[in-house]
């Protein structure tokens, strides 16, 4: 405030009613007292009373005066709170803006937070739940498929789909108008120009409608599956269209985003006048905001998914012992059929448990389908290609041997070193037979038979030997055949038929000799003629009896030769007889009959 | 690429719409203006070979069934008042949303779009009035929605004005 006192002893102007020549002396005076002070304390007058100066001078001071101030006591503080008070609210009313942006800064991060985490736990439980009423979730998908009308893959892509930005506007906050404009492939968009404004006149409305207040604005819309997240910033917003749920994150994200577009466009922000080429290079940065993220994968595999694999083991594991199994069998089968005599193997697989054989097999041995089917081996399991071959081995040589000469049972057969012998005895035509038969026996060398006893040569011996012991007694002096000999005579001639059946037999020839006999009384001649008779009446019964009259020759040797010696009735009588033996025997048979 | 907000303004059915109509891209349906109260359209007009995309904000009018937002005239670059001269009251409206919109300053371009030329002029319809208007500044196009006469000159006289060629 300007001092225009007139009493201010310093006034220039004296009183009004002053004579002119006393002010001048007044001044001489007063130039003489202060003169060196004046120009100081009119300096200093000026000082106090030019307000700008004053403040000046002030402004010098105030930090230091504020700092002392306030390291002293709290009045200060006290003093300005008031005025800071109501400093604030008068600029919050007029106009909340520079407020806001001025700590949003500090408050944003945590409001966004907090905000964040409680969505994110609500989500979190949102989402436990929705989990666990999805146990007929895949039904469901099949359901909802069918009754929209979509491709099951589609609606199964969309559910794992956890969201997706579309596009991304950048918008002049004020004017609506589009920045720029970015958007993810195979997104079919309207006109960004267009859309950009209309957002904004919706927003507008909102606003307008609700009469909210003037940071309040409409940041998430709804349309179907689709959202649109708007993010402001005090020259521009950012508005993100989204598919699916998307995360706190990219709420934070975009916010990020705005930030720092506005950090580093703030200028061009504030100063737009319609050009969009200097917010070209915001593209990355919005391009970075289409952002993609598909639900994980759920690690739980479903129980079919193990009763499948374990069905599949089970199976291969069963198949495996199968074939194991089959492959053993068909080992068994080519080991028995190694180990078989008469079999030699040449070649041999095992494929798919199905037994391939070739070789040589002599035609004794077992049939190879005999041997397996001691073992249960399937006949359809075996492909065999033999060739047939007479074994060198001594069981096959003997086996051959019995084949081949079919040996009496009386006989014993036994091989050493290509040998063999005979043992035993046999009819007479079988050991005949033998050489021919054995020719050409494989393994068999040379035939051993002389130790083999001829049973129709014995048989004949004992026949020949039997027949000596016969006679057929007479009675004295008398040449018919007493009754009482007529036994005698059918045994006899039962004996002759055994004796020329075997000489038939042992193809012989042999001729029976009846040789009559009288005892010593009468004379010699009358006894020559009576034996003759008595031989001649046994030929006429034993031809009678059908024994050939050409194969007997009779002879009657009276009392020359006798039976006995007569020093008894009983050699007597024996001698009053006819005997019989076996003459003219040809080859073998005459020195004891061995071939 | 060059784009300016134009905000249409006018009285109830001075044809703010049908002006733009045939001019103009447009995806939204005209239901917006009964709703939100704002219709947006795009223009793109050549300048000198740039093009110049007006983006339209077709306006609710201002009277007693609606209610004027002025929020929709933020950042706007432009005006385009229209009248119709079918009736004279229409102009009255213009004025009045000129003092609101563009304010007294006339820092932003604007123009007057006498609309329904081809129609016969209301009586009192004062062509010494447009004078007027037109001597304080006003920059007066007659137009046609009908017949498209003098609607490419409107637009294109106001995005000359707006980008200063």
């Amino acid at each position: 405030m300007k001092s225009e006192s007139s009493d201010s002893p310093f006034s220039p102007g004296g009183p009004a009613d002053g004579s002119k020549p006393d002010r001048e002396s007044l001044e001489t005076l007063r130039d003489l007292i202060v003169g060196a002070e004046r120009e100081q304390i009119e300096d200093l007058r000026t000082r106090l009373d030019d307000p700008e100066t004053f403040a000046l001078e002030i402004s010098r001071v105030i930090p230091q005066a504020i700092l002392l101030r306030s390291t002293q006591d709290r009045k200060l503080t006290q003093a300005l709170t008031p005025t800071i008070e109501e400093a604030i609210k008068s600029s919050v009313n007029r106009n909340p803006q520079p407020i806001v942006d001025a700590i949003a800064p500090a408050m944003g991060p945590s409001i966004r937070k907090a905000i964040a985490e409680t969505i994110r736990r609500m989500i979190q439980s949102f989402n436990q739940a929705l989990e666990r009423s999805m146990s007929w979730q895949g039904l469901k998908w099949r359901v909802e498929s069918w009754r929209t009308g979509k491709s099951f893959a589609e609606v199964v892509m969309l559910h794992n789909l956890v969201y997706r930005v579309e596009q991304v506007f950048l918008i002049h906050r004020e004017s609506g108008l589009s920045l720029h404009h970015v958007l993810a492939e195979d997104t079919i968009a309207q006109d960004a120009d267009l859309v950009s404004a209309m957002l904004t006149a919706i927003r507008d409305f909102v606003h307008d409608s609700f009469k909210t207040e003037q940071e309040d604005t409409l940041d998430t819309m709804e349309i179907g599956d689709r959202t649109v997240w708007v993010e402001s910033g005090s020259n521009a917003v950012l508005a993100a269209v989204i598919r699916g749920t998307p995360p706190m994150e990219l709420r934070d994200k975009l916010r990020e985003t705005i930030e720092q577009i506005h950090l580093v466009y703030r200028e061009k922000l504030s100063s737009f006048g319609g050009d969009t080429a200097p917010f070209e290079p915001v593209r990355p940065l919005l391009l970075d905001c289409l952002q993609t993220q598909y639900r994980e994968k759920r690690r739980r595999i479903s129980p079919l998914f193990w009763i499948i694999v374990l069905a599949v083991i089970t199976g291969l594991g069963a198949g495996t012992v199968w074939m194991i199994q089959r492959h053993q069998s068909a080992q068994i089968a080519l080991d028995s059929l190694l180990s078989e005599p008469g079999i030699t193997i040449l070649n041999s697989n095992i494929r798919h448990g199905t037994l391939h054989v070739s070789g040589f097999r002599d035609p004794l041995a077992r049939d190879p389908s005999t041997v397996l089917a001691g073992l249960d081996f399937p006949s359809d399991r075996i492909a065999m290609k033999w060739e047939l071959f007479d074994s060198l081995n001594p069981a096959f040589v003997m086996k051959r041997a019995r084949h081949f000469l079919n040996p009496p049972p009386t006989v014993e057969l036994t091989l050493a070193e290509g040998i063999l012998h005979f043992l035993g005895h046999a009819p007479h035509r079988w050991i005949t037979e033998l050489p021919g038969r054995a020719m050409g026996l494989t393994g068999v060398h040379r035939l051993e038979w002389h130790d083999l006893i001829d049973d129709d040569v014995e048989r004949l011996k004992s026949a020949s030997a039997g027949l000596k012991n016969l006679m057929i007694c007479f009675d004295t002096g008398k040449p018919d055949l007493p009754l009482s000999e007529v036994e005698s005579m059918e045994k006899i001639t039962s004996v002759l038929n055994v004796i020329f059946t075997q000489l038939d037999i042992l193809d012989e020839y042999g001729e029976i000799e009846l040789t009559g006999h009288t005892d010593i009384s009468g004379t010699e001649s009358l006894n020559k003629e009576l034996s003759l008779k008595r031989a001649q009446q046994v030929e006429s019964h034993l031809i009678d009896r059908g024994i050939p009259s050409e194969r007997i020759t009779v002879r009657g040797v009276g009392s020359s030769d006798p039976v006995c010696s007569e020093d008894s009735e009983t050699c007597r009588q024996r001698n009053r007889s006819v005997t019989f033996r076996l003459v003219g025997l040809s080859g073998p048979l005459k020195d004891g009959g061995k071939s | 690429m060059i784009q300016k907000k134009i905000c249409m303004l006018g009285a109830f059915a001075v044809g703010k719409t049908s002006l733009v109509e045939r001019f103009v891209k447009s995806i939204f349906s005209d239901k917006y203006l009964t709703t939100v109260g704002v219709k947006i359209d795009k223009k793109t007009v050549e300048l000198d070979g740039e093009s110049v995309n007006l983006i339209l904000w077709d306006i609710q009018g201002d009277d007693e069934l609606q209610t004027f937002r002025t929020s929709y005239l933020k950042g706007a670059s432009g005006f385009i008042l229209v009248a119709d001269q079918t009736r004279a009251g229409t102009l009255d409206t213009a004025e009045r949303l000129c003092r609101t919109a563009v304010g007294t300053s006339r820092q932003t371009p604007f123009l007057l779009a006498v609309n329904k030329s081809d129609l016969t002029i209301d009586p009192d319809f004062d062509p010494v009035r447009l004078t007027r208007l037109e001597s304080d500044g006003w920059h007066i196009v007659h137009t046609s929605a009908k017949t498209g006469w003098g609607v490419d000159e409107a637009f294109s006289w106001l995005a000359r004005k707006l980008t200063g060629k």
